[in-house]
């Protein structure tokens, strides 16, 4: 069997391969297999042609020196994107052919279709960069890493800068690095995978959180010889743990001053009513045994309008709670009843309420917040503003709802005392933080001796 | 007999005036009602009541404070508190502070007279035998 038919078996039966064979000149003498890297390349086109005159200048070029080098004696190996179309790859090993005599007498390369794999390794990648996980070796012996492209970018690190452990342990934060470190000593003795989050400071000095995977590699005598893992930047993932962490420790305070202020309603209020209510009871059943009876009958019709007014009082602390009318009527009806008491309770001059949802009931959520927003809005007219006029809108604008309320009150500045704002419980952050949780918008305007104007938009999205 | 002279203390104007009334026709001579701990110490130190029935929960002195400050100032005057809470804990404080009852407001009329009552009359066994 002559080599020609001996190379033609093997690349034959190979998939995804092909065989070439050239001579000294460059020329072919043999071209076949399952996946020659031109289907144009029959024998009878291809023999005795150069891959100038077979394939685009540029990748002949590169051919013809990958050939030239091997007839030099040196065996080649290069992966190179193919020219048939997007997405084709090729790996090619290209070995000098020796006479009997030891002399070089032409070369062969060896094709092979590479396209899937390389496919698979651009995935990877891709989906690398968009998990934002970067790959690294640490060579125990050598002491040398290597590290995955998407990794020097997460560090900000120029793509194929040498790296030691030693160059490596000086991204960890300062923080951190005892805890990795003692982490990565351990996996010397023990090659068992773990995983630990850790910060990094990336070259421009912005810290990133980093969740690292880590296992030790044995060789066969079992010995750690290499340790690899995976670096994946959690940074926005760490951040929207964070800000959800605030959040809900902000939503504990709320509920927590808001059970406070209930229980102090009803400890000084209804409590020490019901109290006196009860001791004056004490009194007529007293004034009874002694046969007083038109003074008792003066007495309990004293306590029956008592009694009415804890009855006023109890309600307006279930309306505080979650008012009945919302439920039952709607946003436009709540914030209508709202402004008419504010009225009463601060004692205005004036109060003109526009209110108009063409009685279409919005979601639930939107209707809650925007009641919220009123009702501190409101609160805030009657104890603060020391308003006389007040001015409370509801209505559509296109797809949002907006409510307004604004009073003719002292006003404040709005820039300078936020924090005094809240904490003298005017509650401009929880109007907002209420809005933003229905991804609504909130916007004040005040200034001293201007009054103030508050402004609530949320989407006025359908009752579901 | 002589009518037993007590002040009250409640920083609830409806609780206070319907307590004076109570008291008042249960047979105590309500000789003065505070809104709070400061003008509980100081009227019973001008006054001199046989007992005083203390609110725990006022404004600028709470009601165990001005308790404490009665033991020390004016020991012969029993004070008996009188709280919204039925808490055993109150109750513990209250009797730490010097306090000789303890009752909770929804108690029986009979058993707020007899509280009161059995207050001066241990005090006045205290200072007989002292």
């Amino acid at each position: 069997m002559s080599a020609d038919t001996a190379y033609r078996a093997v690349a034959e039966h190979l998939p995804d391969a092909a065989v070439v064979l050239f001579d000294l000149d460059l020329r072919l003498q043999l071209a076949t297999g399952t996946t020659l890297p031109d289907p144009a390349w029959s024998a009878d086109h291809a023999v005795g042609r150069t891959m100038v005159d077979l394939v685009p200048a540029e990748q002949a070029a590169m051919l013809q020196a990958c050939f030239r080098a091997a007839l030099a004696g040196a065996r080649q190996h290069l992966e190179t994107p193919g020219w048939r179309g997007p997405g084709q790859y090729w790996a090619l090993d290209v070995v000098p052919l020796r006479g009997e005599d030891g002399v070089v007498s032409g070369g062969m390369a060896f094709w092979r279709d590479i396209s899937k794999r390389h496919r698979a390794e651009e995935a990877l990648l891709e989906a690398r960069q968009l998990a934002r996980s970067g790959s690294w070796e640490w060579d125990l012996a050598t002491d040398r890493m290597r590290w995955s492209p998407e990794l020097y970018r997460i560090l900000g690190v120029q793509p194929g800068a040498v790296l030691t452990r030693q160059r490596a342990r000086e991204f960890i934060h300062p923080d951190d690095l005892a805890m990795r470190e003692e982490l990565l000593a351990g996996v010397r003795t023990d090659p068992s995978p773990f995983q630990a989050e850790f910060r990094a400071v990336r070259t421009d000095g912005t810290v990133v959180w980093i969740l690292a995977h880590t296992q030790g590699v044995c060789d066969p005598a079992g010995r750690v010889v290499q340790v690899v893992g995976t670096n994946q930047d959690i940074t926005t993932a760490k951040q929207a743990e964070q800000e959800r962490r605030r959040l809900l420790g902000r939503l504990y305070e709320l509920l927590e001053g808001q059970h406070q202020r209930l229980a102090a309603d009803l400890h000084d209020g209804h409590l020490q009513s019901l109290a006196a209510i009860g001791l004056r009871l004490d009194h007529a059943a007293v004034r009874l045994d002694r046969g007083d009876v038109a003074l008792v009958g003066g007495m309990l019709r004293s306590l029956r309008q008592q009694t009415r007014e804890e009855l006023v009082a109890l309600r307006r602390t279930i309306t505080t709670l979650r008012p009945l009318v919302l439920d039952q009527r709607g946003l436009a009806a709540a914030v209508a009843e709202l402004a008419t008491a504010t009225r009463a309770r601060a004692g205005l001059d004036a109060c003109e309420v526009t209110v108009d949802l063409d009685g279409a009931r919005l979601d639930p959520e939107v209707e809650t917040a925007l009641f919220r927003v009123a009702q501190q809005a409101l609160a805030n007219v009657d104890q603060h503003a020391h308003a006389r006029r007040l001015k409370v809108a509801l209505h559509r604008d296109g797809p949002q709802v907006v409510l307004v309320v604004e009073d003719d009150g002292r006003g404040f500045d709005p820039a300078h005392t936020q924090a005094v704002a809240d904490s003298h419980g005017f509650g401009l952050t929880c109007m907002r933080e209420r809005l933003h949780a229905v991804g609504g918008e909130f916007r004040l305007e005040s200034a001293p001796g201007a009054g103030t104007r508050i402004q609530a938009r949320a989407a006025a999205r359908a009752a579901p | 007999m002589r009518r037993l002279r007590a002040l009250v203390a409640d920083d609830h104007p409806a609780v206070r005036a319907a307590l004076v009334e109570l008291l008042d026709v249960l047979g105590f001579e309500v000789v003065g009602a505070a809104g709070d701990g400061v003008d509980a110490v100081a009227m019973a130190t001008e006054l001199g009541p046989d007992v005083v029935l203390m609110d725990l929960s006022m404004p600028v002195l709470n009601g165990l404070d001005a308790t404490r400050l009665l033991r020390e100032d004016l020991p012969e005057v029993p004070v008996v508190v009188f709280s919204a809470f039925d808490s055993a804990e109150l109750k513990r404080q209250a009797l730490a502070a010097g306090a000789v009852a303890y009752l909770v407001k929804d108690s029986a009329t009979q058993r707020l007279r007899a509280t009161l009552e059995g207050a001066v009359a241990l005090a006045a066994g205290r200072a007989g035998s002292a």
